[in-house]
């Protein structure tokens, strides 16, 4: 089954060179960030701290200890967010440069692995291989951060394993990926981009074990809001982001799913070295 | 009954510390930061210090390395709002100059209180 949809690539965003203004304008960026980050960090301990004490002043087998346990766990979700602007800072400070596409992809995991929910299991695949992108590295952070954050939304009730990795496909790959899409039962596969097996690529894939796309949607993945229909939190707009960026840098995405066993993302992004 | 020295910039943040510990029957004493707290400390009847990291007038990786040098084998823990970190981590640097238990806010002050029970009971 092919599920093409070819969309306008617009002309590369990296065409100038890194301006020196654009270094001082964004420069304070992650200061700023930080400060931010660090003082909601404390405003969540607080927060935190207080609901844990209400708790324990509950008496045994009382209702309200449920939603004391709701205020922890909010709290704990907040979390990951002071940890996304402080992430964001740091690489909000750098305008267009070379990036090593691995380095960012591990960076982004090891970052989130300490405010990942105790019932998820990341694995990462990453081998010594050397993958170049001229952007700002905060685009590439940000495709990664929201793919993830979109896997672990999928595996919240349940728990699961997301395994993150990369790898240079071969021109071979490539063709399959392109044209050897084969309709399967129960299987779900979107392509929405094109790709020209003349150019290198990179393929940075997140594979979970969550509760899958119906096939009836997953034309609409990437629709502003859509994810919103049934979750109680984010924007909405992640995947919408991810597909914007992705389209910026000339890259495509490649998504499978199948319900009920989990979901892969795998995102194709042309390789400047 | 042990005396718990708690240095932290944020009143409301410094507050709730003081509550949990209080419902733990330690006896409190409080900084605003890392230079009032090395004015105050008394290192003959204190047991135990949480020193957050990031404060104005000394910080807190200042504090444990001037605490350490005052009373060696005080217990120490950090505690810090920028971030999980990593190598290179103000909570990583904390665990490098010899603080016993660091905690990245917001963190469980069961385990934090916990953690203080099991470093008072070493030292006894």
């Amino acid at each position: 089954m092919s599920g093409n949809s070819s969309l306008r690539k617009k002309g590369s965003g990296n065409k100038s060179p890194e301006d020196p203004a654009d270094s001082t304008r964004t420069s304070g960026i992650a200061l700023q960030a930080a400060g931010l980050a660090h003082d909601l960090n404390n405003v969540l301990a607080t927060i935190s701290g207080y609901a844990e004490l209400l708790r324990d002043d509950l008496p045994a087998g009382s209702p309200l200890k449920d939603d004391t346990d709701k205020i922890i766990s909010g709290i704990f979700r907040a979390r990951l967010l002071t940890e996304e602007i402080l992430t964001l800072g740091k690489y909000s400070d750098h305008g267009i440069k070379e990036n090593d596409v691995a380095g960012i992809l591990s960076e982004t995991i090891d970052f989130l692995m300490p405010v990942l929910p105790d019932n998820i299991l990341v694995e990462k695949d990453i081998p010594g291989i050397r993958s170049v992108i001229r952007c700002e590295p905060v685009k590439l952070f940000r495709i990664f951060l929201n793919i993830i954050k979109n896997a672990i939304q999928s595996m919240e009730c349940f728990g699961g394993k997301l395994t993150a990795g990369i790898f240079l496909p071969s021109p071979e790959q490539l063709d399959n990926m392109l044209y050897n899409i084969k309709s399967r039962s129960n299987r779900s596969e979107n392509m929405f981009y094109n790709i020209s097996v003349e150019k290198s690529f990179v393929a940075i894939y997140f594979r979970d074990t969550g509760q899958g796309i119906d096939e009836s949607v997953i034309d609409r993945i990437y629709d502003p809001y859509f994810s919103k229909r049934d979750k109680s939190g984010g924007t909405g707009l992640g995947l919408t982001v991810v597909r914007n960026i992705v389209t910026e840098l000339n890259g495509d995405i490649i998504v499978t799913s199948r319900p009920g066993e989990g979901t892969e993302f795998r995102i194709l992004l042309p390789i400047t070295g | 009954m042990s005396v718990i020295l708690i240095i932290e910039d944020d009143k409301d943040l410094r507050d709730m510390l003081k509550t949990a510990l209080l419902r733990k029957d330690h006896v409190v004493l409080e900084a605003e930061n890392g230079k009032e707290a090395l004015i105050h400390f008394k290192p003959g009847v204190t047991d135990l210090i949480i020193t957050d990291l990031l404060m104005p007038e000394e910080d807190g990786l200042k504090v444990i390395m001037k605490m350490r040098e005052i009373k060696r084998d005080i217990k120490l823990i950090a505690i810090s709002g920028g971030g999980s970190g990593g190598p290179g981590s103000y909570l990583d640097l904390a665990r490098a100059l010899g603080a016993d238990a660091v905690y990245s806010k917001p963190f469980s002050v069961n385990d934090l209180t916990a953690k203080i029970d099991d470093l008072l009971q070493v030292e006894q």
